[in-house]
């Protein structure tokens, strides 16, 4: 019997270790597989060990992460998309509340508070930030020179820079619908450079994609198209597989493309060096409009219902804290977010001092600023009037009948 | 005593000899259950809800299959199944058959064989991703060579219809291999008799191709029509490589509608209802399609 009971003992005592070890760890969840190393060198810190399982693919990393939230076995800590896109997720009640520790972090002034704004739903915050990213334009240096060209002050300006650059034989943007939702790049550029009241109303559906409004910017649009401003719109973007849009900026083919801050690496992979990419902030239409700009901003989720929430809470407040910011910021060249955290590039620098100092208006992203059925059915509408420009009135019409549709059971 | 004993081990026997069958074929019929059967009747269940895959399913009835007939993309989407489904019998198939007969009896015909045969080792998303590249508009090998002969660079994978046609080329390009080795299977398996017989008679060339030596082979193109059409139903991978559907859903087919209402737009009740439908339009398609055939050779 002693036996017995000292055999028990062991056993439980193993079986309890080797709980213990398992349970040490945290799942972080993403679809961001070439970020992992990043990942790796921002997390190597962390109170808790961080394993980190990368999804090749969105819709499949989709997929299994939100089978998966209803269960204890829900990663830990998982990438997603702010507002609309992660408004089921909290209505469903499968994240946690992180309020507390943006708290800690935004009482001590290290974050300004309206990054949060994404990921707020009811007074209470979801999310930490992942990465956010400015959308501006960035442009070949070595072109802009060979052209005498230098950044727009003023829609006129950049007009004239269009017209140079297509005399000098250069496609002066880069716009594309390869991969789907690239097609809103533009459309949410140009209606924010028009009317930002006009696009937030529409965003939130009090607007019309009948409106005179909408109709002015696809007209624009239009008139761009058909001066041959822009690449075809099935040159690929490295969306899948292929990226023929940043080898030909890197050739110099190429003048411009407006895109997310992230795209920095894919350009110097595709063989620019970093000294030879501008960048600039897109100028309004009218000279009297407020500044403003496209912000994206990725959120990391904790799962309310993962058995390992308590630890994920305290890897979240690490994430926060300038030892993670800095390791990332380091890897990644992303704006920093953390006050005390210094970006690793001049050009990242320079884009985010140009918007501190210049009292930008962040503009929420068409992907995540409108409800998820409108944007994904709004892409393939609007990526039709990309490749038929003559189909603008028909493809507002459509716009409409399927917000109209949605609007009909979505909560504002 | 020794008889109530003989009589229960004859007893024991008869039950073991009924039960052990079942037992060898208990794992495969579990795993068939588990796996097969129980997502199917999941699935059909799903068809009759709306579901966001998150929050509890509610019961629709059958709206999600009245939604479909209304649903203009699901409508393009079927129009493109089909097109799939008759493209992808008529080219592989008869493509294969006809390799198979040209390669049947001629020198160097292994390296032939073998060359048209590689195509299908490589995964379907591998053959979308090098025709992305054929087909591309800027640099892509195609519109180099029309550019060539004079003829503007086409979006071979941006316009409708012609990007249907452009995946239905890579497609066939990947599955004629498979066919051509079913059929030259076939070939060689034959009874040489009935040709040599046809021969002495004065039937050479196309006559005994098409007169003797096809009939001979029905069994194969039976198989093969079938496999294709089931393939042509369920085609996937290639177009969400190529196309993702796009673009404005003008080249999806029932499968890629199906993942895109279940996985990007979380409509799983209304994805499950598209699936509910492949399955049935398959498995009538298999049904009346092998019944027809069968009866034509009991006719024979």
């Amino acid at each position: 019997m002693h036996i017995v009971k000292r055999l028990a003992l062991a056993a439980g005592l193993v079986a309890g270790m080797a709980t213990a070890a398992f349970a040490q760890n945290v799942d972080f969840y993403h679809d961001k597989a070439n970020w992992q190393p990043a990942f790796d060198a921002a997390f190597a810190k962390s109170p808790v060990p961080v394993k980190g399982t990368p999804y090749a693919d969105t819709s499949s990393y989709q997929a299994a992460v939100r089978a998966s939230l209803k269960t204890p076995s829900a990663p830990g800590l998982f990438t997603w998309w702010s507002g609309y896109r992660m408004k089921d997720l909290v209505d469903a009640g499968l994240v946690a509340d992180v309020t507390d520790v943006w708290k800690k972090y935004t009482d001590a002034g290290l974050y300004a508070p309206s990054l949060a704004d994404g990921y707020t739903f009811n007074g209470k915050i979801y999310a930490i930030p992942d990465n956010i990213a400015y959308w501006v334009v960035f442009y070949n240096k070595k072109v802009f020179a060979a052209n005498k060209l230098t950044p727009p002050k003023t829609w006129d300006d950049l007009e004239k820079i269009n017209a140079t650059l297509k005399a000098a034989n250069v496609t002066p943007f880069g716009a594309t619908i390869d991969g789907r939702w690239p097609a809103f790049i533009w459309f949410e550029e140009f209606l924010i450079r028009q009317d930002p009241d006009l696009y937030n109303k529409l965003m939130n559906g009090d607007a019309k994609y009948t409106d005179p409004g909408v109709k002015t910017m696809f007209a624009k649009w239009k008139e761009w198209i058909d001066k041959g401003y822009f690449t075809d719109p099935s040159t690929s973007f490295g969306t899948s597989g292929g990226n023929t849009m940043a080898g030909q900026f890197a050739q110099g083919k190429l003048g411009m493309i407006l895109v997310g801050t992230w795209y920095i690496s894919t350009l110097t992979g595709a063989g620019m060096s970093a000294d030879d990419i501008g960048a600039f902030i897109m100028p309004n239409e009218k000279a009297d409009m407020k500044p403003a700009l496209i912000v994206e901003s990725g959120p990391i989720l904790v799962s309310q219902n993962s058995k390992e929430k308590a630890d994920a809470m305290k890897v979240a407040d690490y994430w926060m804290s300038k030892d993670a910011q800095q390791a990332w910021i380091d890897a990644q060249d992303f704006p920093p977010i953390n006050k005390d955290v210094k970006a690793k590039s001049a050009l990242i620098s320079d884009i985010a001092k140009t918007v501190a100092d210049g009292n930008y208006a962040a503009i929420n992203r068409f992907w995540e600023a409108t409800p998820t059925d409108i944007a994904e059915a709004a892409v393939d509408e609007i990526g039709n009037f990309m490749v038929h420009p003559d189909t603008a009135d028909q493809v507002e019409q459509n716009l409409q009948t399927l917000a109209d549709k949605v609007w009909a059971t979505q909560k504002k | 005593m020794a008889r109530p004993r003989v009589a229960a081990a004859t007893q024991t026997d008869r039950i073991w000899k009924v039960v052990l069958p079942y037992l060898y074929v208990l794992p495969a019929a579990a795993f068939v259950a588990a796996f097969l059967l129980y997502p199917m009747v999941v699935t059909v269940g799903q068809a009759f809800t709306h579901w966001d895959g998150i929050t509890e399913p509610v019961f629709v009835g059958l709206q999600n299959f009245s939604d479909l007939f209304s649903d203009a993309h699901f409508i393009v989407s079927l129009k493109n199944t089909l097109i799939w489904t008759v493209a992808a019998v008529i080219l592989p198939v008869s493509l294969g058959l006809f390799l198979a007969l040209a390669l049947n009896a001629v020198r160097w015909s292994s390296f032939f064989k073998s060359i048209i045969y590689l195509p299908a080792t490589i995964s379907a998303a591998a053959v979308g991703i090098l025709f992305t590249f054929v087909f591309a508009y800027d640099n892509g090998a195609l519109n180099a060579i029309v550019n060539a002969v004079g003829i503007h660079s086409q979006r071979w994978l941006f316009d409708a219809p012609i990007n249907t046609f452009s995946m239905i080329a890579a497609y066939t390009w990947q599955s004629t291999g498979l066919n051509l080795m079913l059929f030259l299977v076939g070939l060689q398996g034959l009874p040489t008799e009935p040709i040599e017989a046809a021969k002495l008679d004065g039937c050479t060339g196309f006559r005994l191709v098409w007169r003797i030596i096809v009939p001979m082979m029905m069994p194969f193109v039976v198989i093969a029509t079938l496999l294709a059409v089931i393939n042509g139903f369920k085609v996937f991978d290639l177009i969400w490589v190529m196309t993702q559907g796009g673009p404005g859903r003008s080249s999806e087919t029932l499968a890629v509608t199906m993942y895109r209402e279940g996985f990007i737009l979380f409509n799983q009740g209304y994805s499950a209802a598209i699936a509910v439908i492949i399955a049935l339009a398959a498995l009538l398609f298999s049904y009346f399609y092998l019944r027809s055939v069968l009866d034509q050779e009991k006719q024979i």
